[in-house]
């Protein structure tokens, strides 16, 4: 009986520490994880933004040449 | 020539035979065969989970009808045959040796089934393929504090049968440890759990744990009725302002990790932890043709044998061991202790959220995926039809699986 007593003791400690070791874990995981994500999607945004600014000075040189001509 | 009609009618031979030398059994065989039945139309009505309880309950009827006069292993050595030695063509679950192994392998029909996949594991393993690949991780990833601790709450019935356990006379640490697994409500778990620590107790611990897991189906609901009144049944979830979701390589990541860390602290749990990531793997990983073998095929199959298996070991003599009532009863108080310990868990984070957490959620710490989210969800949509608390079960039920397989990695390495 004593022994069960103990036996169920260290499997509700071992179950409260580790349970929340890996709460803590998931949750660190998620967050590196949506870190990660946020930087992509922040490079991805920039390459955006670059593509489109790239575009937007060709337009421009195209249009002024097209001025001159005129 | 001579001539009997009972040597014909073998089945009523026996019978008679039973009810002159043990009427118990013969009474029993009778109540047997009524229960299968029962159990067919109950998981027919969808009472019980439909999935297990129809073969279980077939097996339970057939194998009790289909006793006969039968002595495989003299027969197939050529030795004297023990006329009074009564079996089944089904399946001999206490035969141990090699020799005698390989004989029943080619006389009894589901010998090799049993003998392959079940008193090894095996079965639980396919299942947790089955189940992993089912599971969106990204619920518990979503909210992993809340769900870890209703997981927690709700293995009350685990950590309190083991001493409970040792009341009864006659049961070692490892049986009352094996029971006590049944509070986790986790099937493939207790199968594990039983064949490690309590091989003796091995077909009447599984047997009690998937019959209590198929009551717990349609038993659950009357604990949350009764537990938690309608106000707080009915309680909505408030919306959540910054919510997680993660993409499918962010589940496969996790996954990874979480096999490996588990794996590493628990090795005894690595089978049925290594098994369920897999499934989980495959899911993320988009292998929609492994997908579709593991969750389809391998998941159905395997529970469809599990089911069919567990009724045929459902015999007279084995129900009727001495050994088998306390299990019954005990395995009843752990699962409903669980349930409790979960609601409880509901409670707490009730009070903790000023209001904004509905305690029905709780059940579904006692794992049993998915049955006790499904349960927990329809409590509540059926006191109010616009309140959705299936994300937060999910979440509650994938921990519960992890939480049980920490105590019983626990149990089986203290007590071994």
């Amino acid at each position: 009986m004593e022994q069960a007593i103990q036996i169920m003791l260290i499997a509700f400690l071992v179950t409260v520490v580790v349970g929340s070791l890996f709460a803590v874990l998931i949750w660190a995981l998620t967050l590196l994880l949506n870190l990660g994500n946020k930087n992509d999607e922040a490079a991805e945004s920039n390459q955006e933004n670059e593509t489109a600014l790239a575009v937007a000075v060709a337009l421009k040189a195209r249009s002024q040449q097209n001025t001159k001509k005129g | 020539m001579e001539f009997s009609l009972m040597k014909i009618f073998q089945g009523c031979d026996v019978f008679l035979y039973q009810w002159e030398h043990d009427w118990s059994i013969a009474i029993m065989r009778i109540v047997l065969v009524i229960t299968g039945g029962l159990m067919v139309h109950l998981g027919r009505k969808g009472v019980l989970e439909p999935l297990l309880m129809i073969p279980m309950g077939l097996g339970i009827s057939t194998v009790n009808s289909a006793m006969m006069f039968f002595d495989p292993i003299n027969m197939a050595k050529q030795t004297p045959i023990d006329s009074t030695k009564i079996g089944t063509l089904f399946l001999d679950s206490i035969e141990s040796g090699h020799e005698n192994l390989l004989i029943l392998c080619q006389i009894e029909w589901l010998q090799p089934i049993y003998t392959f996949a079940f008193s090894n594991g095996l079965i639980a393993c396919l299942m947790y393929v089955g189940i992993g690949s089912l599971m969106d991780v990204g619920f518990i990833m979503a909210r992993p504090f809340q769900s870890m601790f209703i997981a927690i709450c709700a293995e009350l019935g685990t950590l309190l049968t083991l001493p409970i356990a040792m009341l009864f006379k006659g049961m070692s640490v490892g049986d009352a440890a094996a029971l006590a697994l049944v509070g986790g409500a986790d099937g493939p778990m207790v199968l594990f759990g039983a064949l490690q620590m309590a091989p003796d107790l091995f077909v009447p611990i599984t047997v009690v744990a998937y019959l209590y897991l198929a009551l717990a189906y349609g038993g659950f609901p009357y604990l949350i009725r009764f537990m938690v009144p309608k106000k707080f049944r009915m309680i909505e979830m408030p919306p959540e302002k910054k919510v997680f979701k993660a993409t499918s390589g962010q589940k496969l990541i996790f996954a990874v990790v979480m096999c490996v860390a588990i794996s590493f602290l628990f090795p005894v749990a690595s089978p049925l932890m290594f098994s369920l990531f897999l499934g989980v793997a495959i899911r993320e990983s988009g292998l929609e043709k492994f997908r579709y073998l593991v969750s389809e095929i391998v998941l159905y199959g395997s529970t469809l044998m599990l089911g069919l298996l567990l009724g045929v070991l459902c015999d007279a003599k084995t129900i009727m061991d001495p050994r088998v009532l306390p299990l019954l009863l005990l395995g009843v108080m752990s699962l409903g202790l669980s349930g409790v310990g979960g609601l409880c868990g509901g409670y707490i984070m009730y009070f903790i959220t000023r209001g904004k957490y509905n305690p029905v959620i709780g059940i579904a710490g006692v794992s049993c995926l998915p049955s006790c989210a499904k349960v927990a969800q329809k409590e509540v949509s059926d006191a109010n039809p616009g309140a959705v608390v299936m994300q937060y079960a999910l979440g509650a039920s994938i921990s519960g699986i992890i939480t049980t397989a920490i105590i019983a990695a626990t149990y089986i390495s203290l007590t071994q």
